[in-house]
């Protein structure tokens, strides 16, 4: 009802206008239509490679290759009601270049007996450098967006100037015998310009073994069958410009006095490389000439040294730090099975079923500190990385229980509430699954996906905020009485919440719903009322292909042509987080499992046509 | 040969790298410096300084809190701080204290190459422990217990919190000492010095009108160290006028102006009024300093009038008195500390009968004329011969009397307004229905985070103050 007002309000005055008291919320049709940002990017990428080879199992393999870009993001923002316009520019110049050299070697040493692998150099260097700069109180001629239209003096320009270099040997030595029996054996050295130099070299393996004991069966049933074991450890280094720390210049001048500030990270001149030590064991079967097949891996990650910027307490001065932090365990099990029940006369159907579950645990943190921040959020909630417990676990204040019931403050009639740190679920799925399904009748194949979550913990800062803010129709309506609940209390109004006063009896005290600091909202209410189990299932993709007769495109010069139409997440079957897909949302990074200003998810709907020449 | 330049080719690729790039240089951050002389730490510090103590904050968030907390402005449309929602944070505060701590490091490197650069070496040293016990006083007056022998130092990120008398206590020592390494014939931070331009005699005033003010907080509680501390602080010389008063003042640019005047006038918030039990105090007494702190409402039932909205009254801003002409100027100062304040400290030392002081009337006569002063409002002594402003006839105790006429003349000092208030217990003020505490608050709740990031002391610290609530007493305030 109100967006529609508002695009009513902008669509027919063209004007900042809004409804909302005291005039501080900016009409959002306004703001699309007059803030306009830009973009311009010119990229290179090229590359050189020679190879020759040396003798008939020896050849060598020389490249250099550089990816090279130049971008300028603008940014231009109209005289909104809070904020003077504003113009800014950042200039980003981006350079990588690789040089490969490498041996490749490939010889059988016995019929029966055959080794091949490759050794090489990898050098890297990247540079990244920016400028940027942006006006200061307002534009002096209305919508000129240029640094020399800025009414104050605009701020000296912030520049950035980061280099990287990696200098990697590596080597690999694959054995073979009988095609049944396999070893795989790799090693790395790299050393790093983002680690400080007395470590900054370091060497990681590989060893992977692998059986094809369906070479030795000889089976009608068993069409394939491999045994793998392998052992993998991986190093990384740190971010550039980590180790030393630098001062923060303050934007302006204070007339002629010059401002300066330690810069509130703290950089860590003693990190160590991280590093993922992870072993694998796994089973791929085929049956019946490919009709099913079974593939299936268990896996065991440890993720030592991990290097981030944790969160500190600003009473030390910074209120982060870089560190070395633990050791994350990961451990989990993953299986696709996949089968044709149905192929005749032209007609096949396929199945592909895929299952997987992972569970985390911290295993050690860092300098004796048992918890870990990983970020905090409206209301009293937190994210954290407890040893001994899995890693993303949610912390905030809980229900009061007696005997199972919620305890209300007989004062106010709202909620008790526990201490902010009670462990009230943590983000990881339980388990996912997709099940793919594929119709083929001769050129026509259709196909769709469900994908499903069971578990894992969400929280909604979406609905702390819109909850208190009464966008949600459980903050209005009629109470029991059936009066409407944002009545005062005393013209029979309030709401009576279902729960125990802390002596057990039935609760009986109502509490007020006339203003934003009611009790079913942030933060009066407690943390967990806002914890969702993120759990769906989802349609995720149909697509109806159809390949046009070979006979028919060959005449126009292509060998073979496709098209389709996909829809991509069409339909979500079940969730239980309301008014939101569970998936939107920061993806990546630790920072995950919660949502905050989401956009609704759409769905996408494509044509797709492929062509081969 | 074909093959031969080949290869050639290919080594010559790894010719150019086997400049043997030197990498860790390439780690270096060439954009930014590493160090700096310490003034621009100093200036750094008392910029952000004068801006959590200057300006007015519409959420529970810290010292800019507290304008809201001691009811002389409420904010009518984002209502979170008025009602006391948590939101607090002492970063800014460790920050500068931190800050402090670098500028301290680096006038120690300074090697002085002459007496006078001696004395200004250490005249800089304390005028920064200065500004480093001020800051503190701030945090320990907001939370009680706070990280403070183990705080600033990075290796350790789990500090313990201090027991805030001690704390205070060991200020007040320090303070001492500053004061005695305070040397006016010499220099200090010269223009870096933004609250007194280098004058060192005005920083050891400022210090000692500051060991009054501290030893006359704690003189419900520690009656003999607040005693002694007022008594030292006024031997060595506390504010005699308007003209010494610790100001910082803004400077008429847009980038380096009042933050009220972005608020107000750039921005256009329309969000803080003057409160009810401000306006109808200030209506009462035909306070003229109403003009300088307001302008009257201009639209509704009050057009034309000074009125006041209650605390957490979500109303049209327009119907009430908001703040006047001089919030909307860039260079309208910020008061670190004034004379009018000592004045009222002296008048209670009067009526405490300490450090020989006498004649409380004459004490608050001249604290409410050098606020009048200050506020460039004449009419002083008519405003003092009203039976309900004179000494001598108005109703109540001493305390209601200077707790009064504190808070009105404290109406751009917040925190200083709400700290006194807590103390004094004047003006008898009341927290909103809607609020989240019973009470007005008498103490800042621990940030949040520190329940996450520091768990293990925050437990701890929970059990020595007996809870993190608002109606926590704090060790100085037991009436």
């Amino acid at each position: 009802m109100i967006s529609a007002g508002l695009k009513e309000v902008y669509e027919l005055t063209k004007l900042n206008l809004t409804q909302f008291p005291n005039g501080t919320i900016d009409n959002p049709y306004y703001v699309i239509e007059n803030n306009q940002q830009s973009d311009d990017r010119n990229r290179f990428v090229g590359n050189a490679s020679l190879s020759y080879q040396l003798t008939d199992w020896l050849e060598v393999y020389g490249r250099v290759a550089v990816d090279s870009y130049n971008y300028i993001m603008e940014e231009r923002q109209t005289d909104l009601i809070r904020v003077p316009a504003r113009y800014n520019i950042r200039n980003v110049a981006f350079t990588e270049a690789n040089y490969d050299l490498m041996f490749n070697y490939n010889k059988d040493i016995t019929e029966k007996f055959n080794t091949s692998g490759v050794f090489g150099t990898n050098i890297r260097r990247s540079k990244n450098q920016s400028i940027y700069n942006s006006t200061s109180g307002g534009l002096i001629v209305k919508d000129l967006y240029a640094i020399n239209n800025s009414v104050a003096n605009p701020p000296a320009a912030t520049e950035t100037f980061t280099k990287i270099g990696v200098n990697g040997y590596f080597g690999s030595l694959s054995l073979g015998y009988d095609k049944t029996y396999y070893l795989d054996v790799t090693g790395r050295v790299d050393q790093s310009s983002t680690l400080p130099e007395k470590n900054n070299t370091y060497f990681y393996p590989s060893v992977a073994a692998s059986f094809v004991f369906s070479e030795l069966l000889h089976s009608s049933v068993l069409s394939f069958g491999k045994l793998r074991l392998n052992y993998a450890e991986v190093g990384n280094d740190a971010q550039a410009q980590s180790l030393f720390d630098v001062l923060n210049k303050s934007a302006y001048a204070f007339g002629s006095a010059q401002r300066y500030s330690v810069n509130d990270t703290k950089n860590n001149e003693n990190l160590k490389l991280e590093s993922t030590r992870s072993w694998e064991a796994g089973v791929e079967t085929s049956f019946l000439n490919g009709r099913v097949s079974y593939n299936a891996s268990l896996y065991n990650t440890n993720t030592l040294n991990q290097i981030m910027p944790v969160s500190v307490t600003a009473a030390t001065g910074y209120t982060r730090k870089y560190v070395n932090a633990g050791d994350v365990r990961n451990r989990g099990i993953e299986m696709t099975l996949s089968g044709k029940p149905l192929v005749k006369q032209g007609f096949s159907w396929t199945i592909d079923l895929n299952w997987s579950m992972n569970r985390s645990k911290v295993m050690s943190l860092y300098e004796g500190v048992n918890n870990l921040n990983l970020g905090n959020y409206s209301t009293d909630m937190s994210l954290n990385a407890t040893a001994g417990r899995p890693f993303g676990e949610w912390r905030g204040s809980d229900f009061v229980y007696l005997d199972g019931k919620p305890v209300i403050n007989q004062t106010d009639g709202k909620y008790l509430k526990s201490d902010a740190t009670s462990v009230l679920g943590d983000m990881n799925p339980d388990w996912i699954g997709g099940l793919m399904n594929t119709f083929t009748y001769k050129n026509l194949s259709f196909k769709f996906l469900i994908d499903m979550q069971t578990g894992g913990d969400i929280f909604s800062e979406d609905m702390a905020i819109g909850t208190r803010n009464g966008l949600y129709s459980n903050t209005t309506g009629l109470n029991e009485l059936g009066n409407p609940m944002r009545d005062p209390i005393s013209a029979g109004g309030g709401l009576l919440l279902d729960g125990v006063a802390p002596d057990g009896t039935v609760n009986t005290i109502r509490t007020e719903m006339r203003d934003r600091n009611h009790a079913l909202g942030s933060p009066s209410a407690p943390s967990v009322m806002f914890l969702y189990d993120a759990s769906y299932v989802k349609l995720r993709e149909v697509s109806l292909s159809y390949t046009l007769p070979s006979k028919f495109v060959q005449r126009y010069g292509i060998f073979g042509a496709q098209v389709s139409l996909i829809g991509a997440n069409l339909w979500i079957i079940h969730k239980n987080l309301p008014y939101a897909d569970p998936e939107a949302g920061i993806a990546g990074g630790t920072l995950q499992g919660f949502q905050s200003g989401v956009f609704p998810s759409t769905r996408n709907f494509g044509f797709n046509l492929k062509l081969n020449f | 040969m074909k093959t031969i330049i080949k290869i050639l080719f290919i080594v010559s690729l790894f010719q150019c790298l086997s400049c043997a790039d030197d990498l860790p240089r390439m780690n270096e951050n060439i954009k930014d410096a590493t160090s700096t002389s310490g003034d621009m730490f100093f200036s750094k510090v008392l910029v952000n300084l004068a801006s959590q103590v200057g300006s007015t904050g519409y959420t529970a968030n810290g010292t800019p809190a507290a304008k809201l907390f001691a009811q002389l402005v409420t904010s009518v449309t984002y209502t979170e701080g008025v009602q006391y929602i948590r939101d607090f944070s002492w970063n800014p505060l460790y920050d500068m204290l931190r800050d402090l701590d670098e500028a301290t490091k680096m006038v120690n490197l300074v090697n002085p190459q002459s007496p006078a650069a001696e004395v200004q070496k250490e005249n800089q040293l304390a005028i920064l422990e200065v500004t480093k016990i001020y800051i503190n006083e701030i945090l320990v007056e907001s939370y009680g217990n706070v990280p403070y022998s183990e705080a600033l130092n990075i290796d350790n990120v789990q500090p313990k919190y201090d027991n805030q008398q001690e704390i205070y206590l060991n200020l007040i020592s320090r303070l001492s000492a500053a004061i005695a390494g305070l040397n006016p014939s010499g220099t200090g931070f010269g223009t870096a010095d933004l609250l007194y331009n280098g004058n060192v005699g005005s920083w050891l005033k400022f210090a000692n009108s500051v060991k009054l003010r501290m030893g006359m907080r704690i003189i419900d509680a520690i009656p003999a160290s607040g005693e002694q501390a007022i008594t030292e602080a006024i031997a060595g010389g506390v504010f005699t006028s308007n003209s010494e008063n610790a100001l910082f003042h803004y400077l008429d640019d847009q980038n380096n102006g009042n933050p009220h005047w972005a608020f107000l006038v750039r921005q256009n918030l329309k969000y803080y009024v003057g409160t009810k039990p401000l306006v109808d105090y200030m209506l009462s007494v035909d306070d003229p300093r109403l003009d300088a702190y307001f302008y009257p409402a201009t639209t509704g039932p009050n057009a034309g009038k000074h009125a006041g909205a209650a605390s957490a009254d979500v109303v049209p801003y327009d119907n009430y008195s908001i703040l006047g002409a001089r919030f909307r100027e860039l260079t309208l100062p910020v008061i670190f500390m004034d004379y009018a304040s000592v004045e009222f400290f002296l008048a209670e030392a009067a009526e405490r009968g300490i450090a020989g002081i006498t004649d409380a009337k004459d004490h608050y006569n001249k604290a409410i004329a050098a606020s009048f002063a200050y506020y460039g409002v004449g009419g002083v002594d008519a405003y003092l011969a009203q039976p309900g402003v004179n000494y001598d006839t108005t109703e109540g105790t001493w305390k209601q009397k200077i707790g009064m006429q504190k808070w009105v003349s404290l109406f751009e000092q917040g925190f200083e307004a709400w700290t006194e208030y807590r103390r004094l217990d004047y003006p008898v003020l009341q927290a909103p229905a809607s609020a989240y505490s019973d009470v007005v608050p008498r103490r800042f709740l621990y940030p949040l985070s520190e329940q996450s990031v520091n768990e293990a002391r925050y437990v701890e610290v929970l059990a020595d103050m007996g809870g993190d609530e608002y109606n926590i007493r704090l060790f100085w305030d037991i009436y």
